[in-house]
C-alpha cells in the first residue's frame, strides 16, 4: 500500500506525466463534447419525428427512425466504433478525431432521442386537448405548453446521457487514440512506471472531477427549471 | 435580466464551440496526406512506445529510413495489436505494418513479409515468490503445466502457448490461457493473481521486470533429451507489408539489409538502435 502511494507521488512530481494525462484529457473532452452535441441535435430530431401524428408523409421517416434506434442500442458501443473505424470510414488519412465524434455521436442520438421522446410523452395528452380547445395552434401548444414542461424531464436523464457519452470515450483508445485511457495506459507502460494500477486511477480521478463538475451545472440547470416546483424546495 | 442571461449562455456556448472546433482542426492538421500508412501496437518497447505522445521507436525509425529512401511520407498509428494484420491485407487504412511482428506462416498467407530483423525469444514473467520449477536460468514448458497463463491476445507468446495447449507439449493438462490487452497488463495480473505466469517477447519482458521488483523472468526453452540439449522459443520479427505493395516492400528490404549489416566492432545499426532505445531507462 506504501509503494500505491509511492507511485502516486511519483506521477504527480513528473511533468511529463502530468502533461501526457492533459493531452489525453483534451482530446477526451473534445470527443465527447462534440459526440454530445451531435446526440442533442440529431436526437432532438429523431424525438420529434417519433413522437409526430402518423401521416403518409412520415411513414418512411419513422420506420428509419425505429430501425436506427433499435440498431444502435442493441450493439455494443466498442463494435460501432470498430465498424466505424475499419469500415464505414476505412480511408487512408481520414482523420481518426471526426470517426470517433461520428461514431459516438451517433450512438448518443439514439439513446438522447428516447430520452427527449420520453419527456415529450410525459406531458399529459389532455394538455394538449386543452389548447386545442382553446383554439391554440399546433405550434404554440408544443412550444408553448409542452416543450417547457417536457424539458424540465428531460434535463435530468439527459444529464446522464452525457455522463455516459464521456465515460464511454475511454474505448478509442481500442483504436489507438491518445485519449485520457490511453495517456494512463502510456504512463503505465514498461519504459515509463510499469505499472497500470496508478495511473488508471488517476485517469480515473480526472474522469470523477469532470463528471462532477457536469453533474453540478446539470443540477443547476434543473433548480432554475424547477423554480415554480414546490417538490424543489423539499 | 432573463434575456441577458440566455444571451450570455449562447455566447459562452458559442465561444466554446468554436474553441473546441479550433483545437480540433489542430489535432487533424497534422493526420492527414501521408502516401503510405505504417500500423503499429504501444506498447512494445523499444520498437514502439510513446515519447511526448509522439510513437517512437526502433521500428520507426526503419520507417523513417524507408520513407527517406522512398522520398515519400509515411504516417505511423497505433492501433490493437491483432487488428494490424488483417488491415495490412485489406491495404483499405494500412500499407504494413511494424509492430515486432513474428513471422509465422497463417499471417505469411495474407501478407507479405520483409526479411527478419531481430530474433526474439519467449520469456515467461513470474510472480518471485511463486515462480514455476525452473531448470538453471530457463523455464521449460513443462513447468507450465496446469497453470493459469496469460500473454497479449494475438501476439506470438499467445499463439505459441495456444499451440502447445492444443497439441504440444501442455496437451491433455489443465493449463488454460488468457488474453490480455498488453504485456504490461499481463504483467499486472501476475501481480493481482489473476495468472501464474505471462509469457512475452524478451525486450518486453526485460522492461517491466525492471520496474517490478516483485517480478521476474527467464527464457522458455523447449525441452531437449538432456538438460544441455534444452532450446529456447525463438521467433524472428519482419514488417508486415500488403501484397500488393511491391514497392514498399522492396525499400524495406533494401533498408533492413543496409541496416543488417555489420559494422568494423560486429554490431549492425539495428543492435544500436535497439540500445539506444533500452537506453531510456536509465536515463
Amino acid at each position: 500500500m506504501n509503494n500505491f502511494f509511492e507511485k502516486i507521488a511519483e506521477l504527480f512530481s513528473t511533468p511529463a506525466y502530468i502533461e501526457s494525462l492533459l493531452h489525453g484529457f483534451l482530446l477526451t473532452i473534445q470527443i465527447s463534447y462534440f459526440a454530445i452535441l451531435i446526440g442533442i441535435l440529431l436526437g432532438t430530431i429523431i424525438a420529434l419525428i417519433d413522437v409526430a401524428k402518423p401521416s403518409k408523409w412520415l411513414v418512411i421517416p419513422k420506420f428509419i427512425c425505429s430501425v436506427y434506434t433499435t440498431i444502435i442500442r442493441g450493439t455494443p458501443m466498442a463494435l460501432q466504433l470498430f465498424i466505424m473505424f475499419f469500415v464505414i470510414f476505412a480511408f487512408k488519412g481520414f482523420p481518426s478525431i471526426i470517426t470517433a465524434i461520428i461514431a459516438f455521436g451517433l450512438n448518443s442520438a439514439a439513446y438522447t432521442a428516447e430520452v427527449i421522446r420520453g419527456g415529450i410523452l410525459s406531458v399529459d395528452s389532455g394538455q394538449t386537448e386543452a389548447g386545442l380547445a382553446l383554439g391554440l395552434s399546433q405550434r404554440t401548444i408544443f412550444f408553448k405548453i409542452v416543450a417547457p414542461q417536457a424539458i424540465k424531464n428531460i434535463i435530468p436523464a439527459l444529464g446522464n446521457e452525457i455522463i455516459t457519452v464521456i465515460k464511454e470515450t475511454a474505448i478509442v483508445s481500442m483504436v489507438g487514440m491518445y485519449d485520457l485511457n490511453m495517456a494512463a495506459k502510456d504512463i503505465g507502460s514498461g519504459q515509463n512506471m510499469a505499472s497500470y494500477i496508478v495511473p488508471m486511477f488517476v485517469a480515473a480521478l480526472f474522469y470523477l472531477a469532470t463528471i462532477y463538475i457536469i453533474t453540478f451545472i446539470v443540477k443547476r440547470i434543473e433548480k432554475s427549471l424547477r423554480k415554480s416546483d414546490l417538490r424543489a424546495e423539499a | 435580466m432573463h434575456k441577458v442571461k440566455s444571451t450570455i449562455f449562447i455566447m459562452l456556448f458559442l465561444l466554446v464551440t468554436v474553441g473546441m472546433g479550433v483545437s480540433v482542426w489542430w489535432s487533424i492538421d497534422g493526420e492527414k496526406g501521408a502516401d503510405y500508412v505504417v500500423e503499429t501496437n504501444v506498447p512494445f518497447a523499444p520498437f514502439e512506445y510513446y515519447e511526448n505522445r509522439q510513437v517512437v521507436g526502433v521500428d520507426v525509425d526503419i520507417v523513417n529510413r524507408v520513407a527517406k529512401k522512398l522520398d515519400k511520407t509515411i504516417q505511423v498509428k497505433n492501433v490493437e495489436f491483432d487488428v494490424i494484420i488483417d488491415n495490412v491485407e485489406a491495404g483499405k487504412i494500412a500499407d504494413a505494418g511494424a509492430a515486432g511482428l513474428t513471422i509465422t506462416p497463417a499471417r505469411a498467407e495474407k501478407v507479405n513479409f520483409t526479411i527478419p530483423y531481430y530474433d526474439s525469444v519467449q520469456y515467461v514473467i513470474f510472480n518471485k515468490n511463486m515462480p514455476p520449477s525452473l531448470r538453471d536460468d530457463h523455464v521449460v514448458w513443462e513447468a507450465l503445466a496446469d497453470a493459469k497463463l496469460g500473454s497479449q491476445i494475438g501476439s506470438t507468446g499467445y499463439l505459441f502457448v495456444e499451440d502447445e495447449i492444443e497439441n504440444g507439449v501442455l496437451a491433455g493438462t489443465s493449463t488454460t490461457i488468457k488474453g490480455i490487452d498488453s504485456h504490461q497488463l499481463a504483467a499486472d495480473a501476475i501481480l493481482a493473481h489473476i495468472i501464474d505466469y505471462a509469457v512475452a517477447d524478451e525486450l518486453a519482458a526485460k522492461f517491466i521486470i525492471d520496474k517490478n521488483p516483485d517480478l521476474e523472468a527467464l527464457p522458455l526453452y523447449y525441452s531437449g533429451a538432456t538438460r544441455e540439449l534444452d532450446y529456447p522459443v525463438e521467433e524472428s520479427y519482419a514488417i508486415a507489408v500488403n501484397k500488393d505493395r511491391t514497392e514498399l516492400l522492396e525499400a524495406f528490404n533494401e533498408v533492413l539489409s543496409e541496416m543488417l549489416t555489420e559494422d568494423a566492432e560486429g554490431k549492425t545499426e539495428i543492435d544500436r538502435l535497439v540500445l539506444k532505445h533500452m537506453g531510456l531507462v536509465n536515463e
